[in-house]
């Protein structure tokens, strides 16, 4: 136990009908601080189930995640909301942008929500120039005043990832980020979110088909059908935890 | 929105020209009887209150700071007749003095005749004959004309536009003023609009120049020959005009005429009646010739338009005669009398204009024996100066100062008079009207409301659209931390700027709509004929509006508090949307 990010037995039902069907069936998972965690594993696995309960967007069937210590669980609506704010962010496959919203406005937005009305007015000017900088660091200044429509999917995603960064979250949950693009301007994503993950020491769990991001990640989790098969220590963290292990029914079960 | 627009703008017209019509109605009420009317509980006897000089003074001492004035009255049903069938009306022996300070019977008297039973056109009243002052619906209700007004000369239109306005608005009338080329130039009329846009046509008019009598009427009368004045009913033409030639040079007029339309327009002078060979149908004309000035209306309201006046008319009636007096049963006894029409009241309530007949209060005591009689001659006794004695009253109506509280005040004056007294209050002898109208303006601001309602409706279907339209959006901004509250609130602004704007523009347009009520009735009318505020069904001339702030003021913050319970259905759908479930589906 990291004492970070603890994911302990969760499981996750959906219903279909009147038929309960398990997706995730006991999952654990640590997140030291400054990690990047790659779960990697076959369609249907789980995977994005699971980091939406780690990145509060969805709610476990059962099974409790704790933050600092601190379990979801405990938390009421508000401050789940707060904490997806400030505490967490998400960089997804379809980049989910506002479309009526410019690049530049698209960055803005979780400082938006964090403000209130009369509170925006001060803070939209600061809030502005740090989303300003973090856009052209992506090299997006060109294109701060275009709507998604009008950006290609790399751009989109750059401006996804600013968005992510604008409340310096502590976590950065990435959900298949290179997913919906080619090669190259995958690559570029690729090296963008990695200098990004140095620099600033962002812990981030990440979601991914991409052997190529799974190979930088310090640290690669497998899921099979709803349960985690292979945990990879990290050999940079000096964490003196074992990598979670799962029950192991059969993968094929 | 528009929803909203129009509820909000038809719940405030209709409730402020509801509120308009009650506010009239109960001043009509109001100024046609008294505030409090005291009568005797004793029915036995027709007068049953004597001595009224001293029940005044108490009821006066009863609530000195509210009693303003105070009216005797004998009031008792009759029959009058004017040598045709007789009709049934109300005779009320009145003070005039006293009855001007307690009713607006002052102000309704038509043709600026005075309240009292002075005969201004002179004549004497025969000997035993009492004066008396009609409601102008009795008699006279059936008697409609057509008036044919022409007029050269300076200063003429606006002696026509003065006696105009002494005419009966369903009179049908023609006014010719000036040069005429055409039929372009006569303004008619025969119901209120036409009667309002002729005397609009007359100040334009002032200025219409001189033209030669009576080429100039015989022009007209070729006309009109073949126009709309009169049918079968009788036709009066009115001349106005300096210097006129005689009455005999018009007639000379009529004369050149052709036959036929001599049928269809006859002339005469007042006292002469020309008879067409052969025509039985064919119309008789009053002809009269008359000077512009403030004399030209008296006249023709003494002459013409009101007929009836200086005429006389038989009342008839039964009284109970008194057992006590008389040491005999009660009996009744047949009493007619004579009385002669010194003028006529116009209340605008149909109800006093058909049924009202003042007379003197002396002259009704002696003529229903409510005085001291004679036992043996039943005639009543009268001292030195001719004047009867015990005079008995069974009405005294009584104005307040504070005419709301009227039933408080009554209860004062009962307690203060003691005894056996009725009292009436304005509301309670009209409550069911006063009810009936107050009933109908709080069903039409409900039935109204549902209006709102239903704009409440398309909001809730719009926002919910909305909803599922922008479920993503919901989504996206849930997971950047947007909270509950948050997202409920963005559809909930969007509910309440539909219902501020709605408001906003209903409120403007309400505004507009009253201050141009009557306008836009005419516009109504001219478009389509129908004309939406009938005169003769709601007794008002104009369609009447109060504004009445608190109503506005609710009707407004109970529509933005629909809108808003509108929007919260939708706006609570949208933040509960589950974050992953509004982003999973692309």
């Amino acid at each position: 136990m990291s004492g970070f990010l603890d994911a302990r037995d969760i499981r996750r039902d959906f219903q279909i009908g009147d038929r309960s069907l398990p997706v995730l069936r006991g999952v654990d998972l640590s997140v030291e601080p400054g990690d990047v965690v790659a779960i990697v594993g076959p369609s249907g696995a789980g995977k994005s189930t699971f980091l939406h309960i780690l990145g509060l967007l969805d709610r476990p069937t059962s099974g409790s995640v704790m933050f600092k210590g601190q379990a979801y669980s405990d938390l009421g609506d508000r401050e789940r909301a707060r904490m997806r704010n400030s505490t967490f962010s998400f960089v997804f496959q379809f980049y989910h942008l506002l479309p009526e919203l410019t690049a530049l406005e698209n960055a803005l937005m979780p400082v938006m929500i964090q403000s209130s009305i009369l509170a925006w007015p001060v803070l939209r000017g600061e809030a502005r120039r740090k989303a300003r900088e973090l856009l052209e660091r992506m090299g997006m200044g060109e294109r701060l005043h275009h709507v998604p429509g009008r950006l290609s999917g790399g751009e989109r995603q750059r401006v996804a990832i600013a968005r992510a960064l604008m409340t310096s979250p502590e976590v950065v949950f990435c959900d298949e980020p290179t997913g919906n693009l080619d090669t190259v301007t995958s690559q570029e994503i690729q090296d963008l979110l990695w200098s990004l993950a140095e620099e600033k020491c962002t812990t981030f769990v990440m979601v991914t088909h991409e052997p190529s991001l799974a190979r930088r990640a310090h640290r690669v989790v497998r899921m099979v059908d709803g349960l985690i098969v292979d945990g990879e220590v990290p050999p940079t963290t000096g964490a003196a935890v074992p990598p979670a292990s799962a029950p192991s029914p059969s993968p094929n079960a | 929105m528009i929803g909203v627009w129009f509820g909000v703008l038809t719940l405030l017209v209709v409730t402020s020209v509801m509120g308009g019509f009650a506010r009239d109605l109960r001043a009509r009420i109001r100024g046609m009887s008294a505030h409090i009317t005291v009568t005797s509980s004793q029915f036995s006897r027709l007068g049953s209150m004597e001595n009224w000089e001293e029940l005044a003074k108490r009821v006066k001492a009863a609530a000195p700071d509210e009693v303003i004035a105070v009216s005797p009255q004998l009031e008792w049903p009759i029959m009058i007749s004017k040598g045709q069938t007789p009709q049934p009306a109300t005779l009320v022996g009145i003070i005039p003095d006293r009855e001007a300070q307690v009713s607006g019977f002052a102000e309704h008297m038509l043709d600026g005749h005075p309240p009292d039973f002075t005969d201004f056109s002179g004549r004497k009243i025969p000997e035993g004959w009492g004066p008396c002052i009609m409601g102008s619906g009795i008699l006279t209700t059936h008697r409609n004309k057509d008036i044919l007004f022409v007029a050269d000369g300076p200063g003429t239109a606006a002696s026509v536009a003065d006696c105009l306005s002494a005419v009966n608005p369903k009179d049908k009338f023609v006014v010719y003023v000036g040069d005429a080329q055409s039929t372009g130039d006569l303004a008619t009329g025969g119901d209120e609009r036409e009667y309002r846009s002729a005397q609009e046509w007359l100040k334009g008019r002032a200025d219409a120049p001189v033209r030669k009598w009576p080429d100039l009427l015989e022009r007209i009368f070729r006309t009109l020959a073949y126009d709309t004045v009169g049918e079968t009913r009788p036709c009066v033409v009115v001349v106005f005009g300096k210097d006129l030639p005689p009455e005999s040079a018009f007639r000379d007029a009529w004369h050149r005429l052709s036959p036929e339309s001599r049928r269809l327009l006859r002339v005469f002078t007042p006292g002469e009646t020309l008879t067409e060979p052969g025509g039985e149908k064919a119309r008789a004309a009053q002809f009269l010739l008359l000077e512009p000035g403030p004399q030209a209306r008296l006249e023709l309201v003494s002459r013409v338009q009101d007929p009836y006046i200086g005429t006389a008319v038989t009342i008839t009636t039964i009284t109970p005669e008194d057992a006590r007096d008389r040491g005999v049963d009660p009996r009744i006894t047949p009493t007619s009398s004579k009385l002669a029409i010194v003028g006529a009241f116009n209340s605008g309530m149909n109800e006093y204009d058909s049924q009202i007949v003042y007379a003197p209060l002396e002259f009704v005591q002696k003529a229903l024996r409510e005085c001291r009689v004679d036992p043996n001659t039943k005639e009543p006794i009268l001292d030195a100066t001719g004047r009867i004695q015990a005079g008995r009253i069974n009405k005294l109506r009584i104005k307040v100062v504070h005419y709301d509280d009227a039933d408080k005040i009554a209860e004062r004056i009962r307690k203060g008079l003691g005894g056996s007294y009725g009292l009436f209050t304005w509301q309670s002898e009209k409550a069911i009207l006063l009810q009936a109208v107050a009933v109908e303006r709080t069903l039409t601001g409900v039935i109204m409301f549902f209006i709102v309602v239903m704009a409440a409706f398309s909001i809730l279907a719009i926002l919910s659209m909305l909803v599922t339209e922008k479920t993503r959006d919901i989504g996206i901004l849930r997971a950047q931390g947007a909270t509950v509250p948050g997202i409920m609130a963005i559809f909930l602004s969007e509910g309440a700027v539909i219902g501020i704007v709605g408001c906003g523009l209903g409120l403007g347009t309400a505004k507009y709509v009253l201050d141009n009520l009557n306008p836009l009735a005419d516009w109504i009318y001219s478009k389509t004929g129908w004309y939406p505020f009938p005169k003769n069904i709601y007794l008002l001339d104009r369609i009447p509006h109060q504004v009445d702030g608190p109503i506005w003021i609710l009707v407004v913050s109970a529509t933005l508090f629909v809108c808003l319970l509108a929007a919260l259905w939708p706006s609570w759908k949208a933040a509960r949307l589950n974050p992953i479930d509004a982003l999973r589906y692309e």
